[in-house]
């Protein structure tokens, strides 16, 4: 897939532990560490809008097409 | 619906479902004793003779191999309605287990469907057989080739291809949720 998830690099500017980001947004853990990897299918513009209040950022600090 | 409602409503399928699983492994002992109690206790059975193709006198008068054949061809509905009912159990210990939304019972209740088809179809044929082998030791011109065919069987096939449409539909919805399972 050409779309990359930069979350954890998001995580590690913001300081704050991906527990914490779930638990702020109301996802499992699990589903915010595959959403992470990139192990999903697509994300709901509801979590989207969620991260990036949490975050502070816009939807692109977290995605990035990168072509094949 | 709140998560309560959710809980509560899933509660009940898993509760209606155990129930139903069970009800399902009756009905198969049943399918396979239906033709030995026809030939062993047609007292019993009486009122469900109307549709057979031949007199239970004529059963009865049989023995040797055509006994055995044509009790044979009389069971053969009623094996394929016990796989078919054997899938329908599946189905429901499935969902017992909370595996609705899942392809592998939505594959029972559309194996249950054909089979409940292919029983209604080959009831009329096996019922003809039945006929022919329970009046093969008549003499010639006494013998008979009997169809029977009935409401029952059009509004069974009816009931089968709805079963079958509704497991299609299902599968489309099970697709779906695995995609919804899929976002995040």
């Amino acid at each position: 897939m050409g779309i990359i998830v930069r979350l954890d690099v998001m995580l590690a500017t913001r300081k704050m532990k991906s527990k914490e980001l779930a638990a702020r947004i109301g996802i499992s853990e699990q589903n915010l560490s595959l959403l992470k990897s990139g192990k999903v299918r697509g994300v709901r513009f509801e979590t989207l809008s969620a991260i990036c209040e949490e975050l502070e950022c816009q939807p692109g600090d977290l995605l990035e097409f990168q072509p094949d | 619906m709140s998560s309560v409602e959710t809980t509560d409503t899933l509660k009940n399928v898993r509760a209606i479902s155990t129930v139903l699983y069970w009800v399902c492994a009756i009905a198969i002992i049943f399918q396979f004793l239906v033709v030995p109690l026809v030939w062993y206790a047609p007292g019993w059975v009486e009122a469900s003779t109307s549709q057979m193709t031949v007199s239970l006198g004529d059963l009865h008068a049989l023995s040797g191999w055509q006994k055995y054949v044509t009790m044979t061809v009389m069971m053969i509905p009623s094996l394929v309605l016990a796989y078919g009912l054997y899938r329908l159990r599946k189905m429901f210990g499935a969902f017992a287990q909370n595996a609705i939304f899942q392809t592998e019972p939505i594959r029972h209740l559309k194996a249950f469907g054909i089979a409940l088809m292919a029983q209604t179809l080959i009831k009329p044929l096996t019922g003809a057989a039945t006929s022919v082998l329970a009046t093969f030791h008549r003499p010639a011109g006494e013998r008979v080739l009997s169809i029977g065919l009935s409401n029952a069987e059009a509004s069974t096939l009816f009931l089968g291809g709805l079963i079958i449409v509704i497991a299609w539909v299902l599968g489309e919805a099970a697709r779906i949720d695995d995609e919804n399972r899929s976002f995040v």
